[in-house]
């Protein structure tokens, strides 16, 4: 009977302090994960103008609805206004001194679509127009036509077309 | 006459016995009380901080950068062990867009002292036990990565991150 | 390949799209400028911008300086004026701001730090100096062989971002006269003609808010455009009328210097100018 004092006690001593073992108070605190996303200025050559191979002695045009035509698109602020314009657009392309006639169409969209929705104009006169209202984006569409009736010699013609955006908001 | 003679009933070994029971009742009753009386409290000391990110540039803060990490510090009972929960973000948020967030194995890092270069990697996506300082203190560091896509909307991005911290009872 | 179209009975130009792209790498963005525009502080003289390559391939960029600003053609179309040679009387800060680098090569997904270092003159009064900043970037890549006896093309894109530069001296204020307010609904689009002319020494950097009002005073529509006018502009607009039914509105014009894009600190405060004007849709 004594002997049991001492299991007794301890079991005693344990549901004594169980209650008061806090294993299960939590507490908390917080911080904040911060980050801002600049906005940036993208004017991006998407697929060249691909004429693939033209033969001497025909006309080769790329309509800006082609899977060949020459793509662009630029971002920005959502609706910034931009005036696009081909600054460089030769008139000849050039292999040694043999020239190439080529003449240019363009459309522009602030979806990705030559055809619905888009707006023609002048490639060497360019246009101003807001970028898209809520994705920020406006996509250039290049098309052209090389004349090779003069039968110029076989070669690779080539040519710098420089596309500008510039903003007119600032 | 009562008590003496009932003590002289115990061998000596056993009476020892009884005492190093005791002993440990009243540590853990104390130790107990302790916790009780000295609840955990920790507190965040610093945001994590990505700065400036563009669209497409994931953009990583090390748990080892002083200025940038997050930061908690913990204080409680010397020596008690703990487990600390960090509730993190999936993504940062700036009206309606969000910006994803993630955070590796080895972001998280913890130390004894207020001393970011002792501290020890661990992965903050799962919990972390161990024990104070014997001046009852941990501190808690974060690093992270963003992962902006390439048309992610311009913007001051935010998000929260909760530590909760509970004594073990071991 | 013909037979291959024939036998696929594919139209020509979806054949070619879906040969393009089983063979073309895809493109998403090439060059990032950020920030938009640039603001130069007398004091401290100098002013970064962060270049980066988001494409797969590899970009030569180029960084220059020109004298430029905004202005409108006889159609009220905004377009960046260049000026190769600017006389005293234009306020230039192009040909004593510097770049460095001002010409990198950027492997994708590489970053670049561009700085601006001003010099100006001894004697530069108090106001506001202004140059664009023009970014030219061409992919870095060599142009295609052929082997065959074809004529082919090798067109080469090159890409140009044209920015705004501002570096202020001393007192710097600004503000903007409406001399002329006009609008007209044609079709399904309202134009507006605005004729502005800027005020003190600094550029008016704002934007234009329209709300269109029924007769009751409940918004109909509204839109909101960037403004910026260095000297004067004659500026048409042309706002879109979807879906309005006929009938009498208002139109109230709201011009300030509040912007979004444009870094709290940088907007020179200035009153609002408001005015509204009776507009018959239908």
């Amino acid at each position: 009977m004594k002997q049991a004092f001492i299991p007794a006690t301890a079991a005693f001593a344990v549901a004594l302090a169980l209650p008061l073992l806090p294993t299960g108070a939590e507490a908390q605190a917080s911080i904040t994960a911060r980050a801002v996303v600049e906005p940036v200025l993208t004017v991006n050559a998407g697929n060249d103008l691909d004429f693939g191979s033209v033969l001497p002695g025909f006309m080769k045009t790329i309509a800006v609805s082609d899977a060949t035509a020459g793509t662009f698109d630029l971002s920005g602020a959502a609706a910034a206004e931009v005036n696009i314009t081909f600054t460089a657009l030769p008139a000849n392309l050039t292999f040694g001194a043999n020239n190439l006639p080529i003449t240019y169409t363009g459309v522009h969209n602030t979806v990705n679509d030559p055809i619905a929705g888009a707006t023609s104009f002048t490639p060497s006169a360019g246009d101003t127009t807001p970028l898209h209202g809520t994705t920020g984006e406006l996509y250039v569409f290049l098309g052209g036509t090389v004349d090779a009736t003069a039968s110029p010699p076989a070669g690779t013609y080539t040519g710098t077309v420089t596309l500008t955006g510039a903003y007119t908001g600032n | 006459m009562s008590t003496a003679p009932a003590l002289r009933l115990y061998p000596r070994r056993q009476l020892r016995q009884w005492f190093i029971v005791a002993a440990a009742i009243v540590c853990t009753v104390t130790g107990a009380r302790q916790l009780a009386s000295q609840p955990i409290r920790p507190r965040g000391l610093q945001d994590l901080q990505f700065g400036n990110v563009l669209p497409g540039f994931p953009t990583a803060v090390s748990r080892l950068d002083a200025v940038n990490a997050g930061k908690f510090g913990i204080r409680g009972v010397n020596n008690a062990e703990v487990q600390v929960d960090l509730t993190l973000p999936a993504s940062l948020v700036s009206g309606g867009s969000n910006l994803t967030v993630q955070f590796g194995p080895a972001d998280g890092g913890y130390a004894l002292r207020d001393r970011i270069n002792e501290s020890l990697p661990f992965d903050p996506t799962v919990p972390l036990v161990t024990n104070l300082s014997n001046r009852g203190r941990l501190f808690i560091w974060l690093g992270g990565t963003v992962v902006p896509t390439p048309v992610q909307a311009p913007g001051a991005y935010s998000g929260t991150i909760v530590l909760t911290a509970a004594y073990t009872g071991n | 390949m013909r037979l291959l179209q024939k036998y696929l009975c594919l139209p020509r130009s979806l054949f070619l799209a879906t040969a393009i792209l089983a063979v073309s790498p895809l493109v998403t963005k090439a060059v990032l400028v950020s920030p938009h525009a640039l603001f130069i502080d007398h004091h401290t003289r100098t002013a970064q911008f962060t270049l980066a390559n988001s494409s797969e391939q590899a970009e030569e960029v180029e960084i220059a300086l020109r004298f430029g600003f905004p202005e409108t053609d006889s159609l009220g179309n905004p377009y960046v004026k260049l000026i190769e040679d600017p006389g005293a009387e234009f306020p230039s800060a192009a040909d004593w701001i510097r770049a460095f680098p001002r010409r990198v090569r950027l492997d994708p997904g590489q970053r670049q730090v561009v700085r601006f270092l001003a010099t100006p003159p001894e004697d530069l009064e108090d106001r506001e100096y202004w140059s664009r900043v023009i970014v030219t970037s061409r992919r870095s890549e060599p142009l295609r062989a052929t082997a065959d006896t074809a004529v082919r093309i090798g067109l080469t894109f090159e890409m140009r971002t044209i920015l705004a530069l501002m570096y202020r001296k001393g007192r710097v204020h600004t503000g903007v006269e409406l001399h002329d307010l006009r609008a007209a609904a044609t079709d399904d689009t309202l134009e507006v003609w605005l004729a502005l002319k800027r005020e003190g020494n600094a550029a008016f950097l704002g934007s234009a808010r329209f709300t269109l009002l029924d007769g009751s005073g409940n918004t109909v529509r509204h839109w909101q455009t960037a403004l910026a006018v260095y000297y004067s502009l004659n500026r048409r607009l042309r706002l879109p009328l979807d879906q309005v039914q006929a009938g009498r509105y208002r139109l109230h014009v709201e011009l300030s210097t509040a912007r979004e894009d444009i870094p709290a600190t940088r907007v020179l405060p200035t009153p609002t100018i408001d005015r509204t004007l009776e507009i018959d849709v239908g």
